[in-house]
Order: structure tokens, then sequence, then C-alpha cells
């Protein structure tokens, strides 16, 4: 076999040997990992525990509840959980009839603006305008007095801003300051 | 021709002629046939009360049945008749046997401050912001209304709360709306007298205004 078989052969077989790995590649018979582990950013999760006051007002008064939270410094999460926490107060003191469960909850970039999605309207139909207004200065105070900085929030069930015979949520309510 | 003329000359003078002041009582609409029809008959009383005070003034209602409209009927009847004075009246059966009533002013939680206001009558305004005309008057007679109510009755009454309320959005003329806690719905003949001496005040306050 002369030198040009040889390199010829070589080079059918390295063209071989890197189509197939290609066609695998692109079949995903083959995962590559292209990042190495070092250059994946990792976050540190930052969890500590929290102490919290829940708000309720009725009739003007006010009602409270302190609880201790797990949850990370991230405003968006904090916010999550005091909600949670908030709903399953009231629904344990038996202010709530309904279960409210939290969609989600999303902070703007600006983390000005928070757009909190629930999966039914916590308002019972019967229900007067104090009520609800209570309910809901309830959990704006709640918020306020716990650290989230959010200053606007957005209502809304099934991400859709939130439908009542009264009120009109379809623009966002301040946080009282 | 003279007779063209005079119906012409007729005609100008009654067009001239300045609108009576007008207060639209809007009864509310709800879900409950009772509170439906003892909201309609406690606004009637206090129509034929007030009309009987002040015989100049017409005071119309925005529902005359038991049926409930649609939540902006009652705005655009009273943008149609040039109402100078609008209130809303809300019935909510509550367990409490707290007494007490709640004003409230349309407003958007967001921005609690009025932003600017139209001057001229020509400026476009969305039907959702009619409210903003007389945002500042709607304000300053609600608060009128609470110190008459708290001059006249034992009533326990806050001051007037800003809400997004679809009831008074609409409304081009100065509004509010009043809330009445009933454990009845007959429970509203309790309030009658210091509504009828509270609306009495706003109602000479407006006309003050007017004059």
């Amino acid at each position: 076999m002369t030198n040009s078989k040889k390199f010829l052969f070589a080079a059918c077989l390295t063209s071989l040997i890197t189509g197939a790995l290609f066609f695998c590649t692109y079949q995903e018979w083959l995962i590559v990992y292209w990042n190495r582990p070092s250059e994946i950013s990792l976050h540190a999760i930052d969890v500590q525990k929290k102490h919290l006051t829940l708000y309720r007002l009725t009739n003007g008064s006010l009602t409270t509840e302190s609880v201790e939270l797990l949850s990370n410094s991230e405003q968006q999460d904090m916010m999550t959980h005091i909600t949670i926490a908030w709903l399953n107060w009231l629904a344990n003191e038996g202010f709530l009839d309904k279960k409210i469960q939290v969609q989600s909850l999303l902070l703007s970039p600006s983390g000005y603006e928070s757009y909190l999605s629930l999966n039914q309207s916590p308002f019972e139909k019967t229900w007067s305008i104090k009520q609800k207004e209570e309910l809901l200065e309830s959990l704006l105070k709640t918020w306020h007095e716990n650290g989230c900085t959010a200053s606007l929030v957005y209502f809304l069930v099934d991400h859709k801003p939130l439908q009542d015979a009264h009120l009109d949520f379809s623009e966002g309510w301040a946080l009282r300051t | 021709m003279k007779t063209f003329f005079l119906i012409f000359a007729v005609s100008f003078t009654l067009g001239a002629m300045p609108a009576p002041f007008t207060v639209v009582l809007d009864p509310g609409t709800g879900r409950e046939p009772a509170l439906l029809q003892e909201s309609l008959a406690c606004t009637e009383l206090l129509r034929q009360a007030l009309e009987d005070t002040f015989p100049e003034v017409r005071i119309v209602l925005s529902r005359t049945s038991a049926i409930a409209p649609d939540i902006n009927q009652a705005a655009s009847f009273s943008n149609r008749l040039h109402a100078d004075l609008h209130v809303a009246f809300n019935f909510a059966i509550t367990k409490e046997e707290s007494r007490y009533v709640q004003l409230y002013t349309c407003g958007q939680k967001a921005h609690m401050t009025p932003g600017k206001h139209p001057t001229s009558n020509l400026t476009f305004i969305p039907f959702g912001k009619a409210y903003t005309k007389e945002i500042n008057r709607s304000q300053h007679l609600a608060h009128h209304l609470v110190s008459a109510l708290k001059a006249t009755s034992s009533l326990s009454c806050n001051e007037p709360h800003v809400l997004p309320l679809k009831a008074l959005q609409g409304v081009l003329a100065p509004s509010f709306l009043i809330e009445l806690p009933l454990t009845k719905p007959r429970d509203w003949r309790s309030y009658f007298s210091a509504l009828h001496e509270g609306l009495k005040a706003v109602i000479q306050e407006q006309l003050k205004e007017q004059e």
C-alpha cells in the first residue's frame, strides 16, 4: 500500500467516524455536554427562617398572627410564601370558606409591580364592599409590614383580571404606606 | 310665517332656560331579590322626602322596578339627564349587629391624588374615567355628608374611602356611594331619618356651589 493510499484510507476513516458522531448527536442518540460543570452558574441558596406578622382587618379592628417561615431572600418567593401563609391562616380561622390557592406571583423587572394570580375569587357573593376592601387591605398591609418592596399589585384569577360586581380590578392596587 | 317664527322663538326660549337641578338616586344592583326590592323602597321614600324639602329640585331614581339593571345603566342615565349629583346605594346583609354608614368615592388605588382634569366640555373622557371630571367635588361632598351624619345622628360613620367602584366609574356628575350593612333587608328604616338629613345637607351644599 503506497503512502497516498494510506493517507486516503485514513482520511475516509476519520470522515466516517466524524460523520457518525455528528449524526448520533443530531439524532440525540448521543448527548454531549458542551459546558463544563465549572461554567454553570450556581446560585447560592440563601434560605433563612423569618418571623412574620400576618394581619386581618375586621370592622376596622386589626387581628394579628405571628408565624415563622423558611424563605429565601428573593422578593418574589418571599411574597409567595407570605401570601400562602396568610391564606392558610384565614382559612384555619374561618375567615374564608373557600380554598384559595396561589397560582403564581410574579414581579415586574423593576420590582415595582406585582401580579398575584389566584385559582378563584376570594370574595363571597354576599360580601359588602367594606368586607372586600378590608380583605385586600389586610393582604397589602401584611406584605408591606413584612418588607415587600412592590408598591402596586394586580389581582388576577386564572391569570386574568379578577371580576367582581362592585370593584374594578383592571388597574393595580397600591400598597398603603 | 308668523306661526313658524312664534314656534322658533318659544323653542329657543325653552332651550335657553336652565335645566333644573337634578339629583339621581341609584338604588344599586344586587343578587338578592329582597334587597333589590328594599333598596328601591328606601330610595323611593328618600325621593319623596327630598322632593318635599326641595320642590325646585328634580329627584330621579335610576331604576323603578326590582329588576337588577346592567351596572353601567345608572351612570348612562345620569349622564343623559346632565345630573348635578349622583348618589348610589349598596345594601349588604351582614351577621354583625354594628350599625354604620360607609361612604365611598370613585378613584384608583394606584393614584390616590387626582391628576389633571379636563377643562373643556369638548375633552374626550372614556366611560370608565368619567368620574375624574368631578373627582374633587365628589370627595368634598362625601366628606360633607359624613360631617352631616355625625352632626345629626348617632351612627358610626368613617371618612370616605376611595375605591375603583364600577357603579360610579361612568358618572360625570359629582358622585358617591353609600353602603348600609343590614341584618335584615327591612333594617334600612333605622337609617332613613339620618340619610334624609345628610342628603339634605349635601344638596344644599351643591345648590350653594351652583349659585
